[in-house]
């Protein structure tokens, strides 16, 4: 699991907004808008970290169950692969 | 996660960016050089010696590092022309290469096979071309230049390649001889086309005046008439898209708010060729202006931010009639705006638009 290469996450005062960059610009032209959990879920991929590493950085800033943590993740990464964000 | 329509993201976007004041936008003018040398600019400068102070590729993208910094999401760059900018290209890259979206203001003369190459493999969010004529004779006489059939050839070649084109016609007393011609000629292309009635007053240093090459109301809005036949989603009036108003005239008049209600000055600013960041392009730098290159992208934005919301419109706007419906903007007052006055004449002219918008509100 990773996120493609040509995307950028954006940090905002009240928003967290991924773009594509570069030619990926000519493939993916939408903007995503993500919540604080998708914006750190994204984050950790991107760095290439696990989907583990991302629900225990989740469990650790929101102070919430691992399992609960690890189920929030994979409904993110569901939504990341459907949104052509993220690969197998 | 959601899916929301691009309306609502865009105006919860702007909303954010209005509270935090990011500067979600900037305009980029990266030369008042052109290859063409329009009657009615306000910017083209014909000094020679403005080649050697021109702001480099290096200067230009570390002012927009510092604008991303700052949250700006989208730029424009324009000029002058600003294909003619030795490091455009490095520019626009370095731009899309962080995930900005860029726009692009041209004349289209160079808008050539080369440039649609760029263009093509990483895609502009819209490239804005500028019509001046329907012919060489009427292309002549706007801009000193028979282009027509490049420019033709060009605009032709951008639809074939996809490109995001927008058309803009910019109305003046050169241009009316040929004005129906030349509507005509845009909406043979089937692209969205606005019809910016709004001449700014040209800097002091272009050597022109407003004064002669000026429409007059009854010109505008009979221009604007067959505009609304020939090209019926036309952008009619307002400044082009780029500056228009994000919040319409509502039940707050523009007295109780203080200021203008458009982005500038509050989640969008200008950049001129000499480094001077102002609210949007074409506002009077007396009123407000800053140098980025002395104190920083930063310490501009602050200041010019501050300095816009603390405006105030002129007080004989508070008993006008359409003060619910005109938003006053000094670029459209000229000289009278640092003077904290009205033009009488854009007035007139506001005034007779919003009889247009009403009767055109009464016929849906």
């Amino acid at each position: 699991m990773h996120i493609k290469e040509g995307f950028i996450l954006r940090r905002i005062p009240g928003m967290n907004i991924v773009m594509p960059t570069g030619e990926n610009i000519r493939h993916f032209r939408n903007a995503v808008r993500l919540n604080d959990t998708a914006a750190l879920v994204f984050e950790k991929l991107q760095q290439g970290e696990s989907a583990g590493d991302a629900a225990g950085a989740l469990a650790s800033k929101y102070g919430i169950d691992i399992r609960e943590a690890t189920e929030d993740v994979e409904s993110v990464i569901g939504d990341f692969l459907e949104l052509g964000l993220a690969g197998e | 996660m959601r899916n929301i329509p691009y309306r609502a993201f865009e105006r919860e976007f702007l909303e954010n960016a209005m509270k935090h004041a990011i500067p979600v936008n900037a305009m980029f003018e990266l030369t008042p050089l052109c290859n063409l040398d329009c009657k009615m600019c306000y910017v083209h400068l014909q000094d020679p010696s403005v080649k050697n102070r021109l702001l480099s590729g290096d200067q230009w993208t570390s002012i927009m590092d510092r604008a991303f910094d700052l949250g700006m999401f989208s730029a424009l760059l324009t000029g002058g022309e600003a294909l003619t900018h030795p490091d455009f290209f490095r520019i626009y890259h370095h731009l899309t290469d962080r995930g900005i979206c860029v726009s692009l203001k041209s004349n289209g003369i160079l808008l050539n096979d080369e440039a649609l190459d760029h263009f093509r493999k990483v895609p502009p969010t819209t490239l804005d071309v500028s019509i001046y004529g329907c012919d060489d004779e009427s292309c002549r006489a706007v801009t000193g230049r028979g282009i027509f059939e490049t420019v033709d050839r060009n605009l032709r070649a951008a639809l074939d390649a996809d490109m995001p084109l927008r058309l803009m016609i910019t109305p003046s007393s050169h241009m009316l001889p040929w004005i129906e011609k030349i509507l005509r000629y845009a909406a043979s292309f089937g692209v969205e086309t606005r019809v910016n009635v709004y001449l700014a007053e040209p800097y002091n240093n272009t050597g022109r005046k407003k004064e002669d090459f000026d429409l007059t109301a009854d010109q505008v809005m009979e221009i604007l008439r067959m505009a609304g036949k020939i090209l019926p989603d036309a952008g009619q009036a307002g400044m082009d898209d780029d500056e228009a108003p994000e919040e319409k005239a509502g039940s707050v008049s523009a007295i109780d708010r203080g200021f203008l209600r458009c982005a500038a000055g509050r989640t969008r600013f200008a950049v001129s060729w000499e480094g001077i960041m102002t609210p949007c392009l074409q506002f009077p730098k007396e009123m407000i202006s800053e140098n980025v290159l002395e104190h920083g992208v930063a310490e501009a934005w602050k200041n010019v931010h501050a300095r816009t919301i603390a405006l105030c419109a002129p007080a004989e706007c508070a008993d006008c009639d359409i003060r619910e419906e005109c938003v006053w903007c000094p670029v459209k007052h000229g000289h009278a705006a640092p003077e904290g006055r009205c033009d009488p004449r854009m007035c007139e002219l506001e005034k007779r638009m919003a009889d247009l918008w009403r009767e055109k509100e009464n016929a849906h």
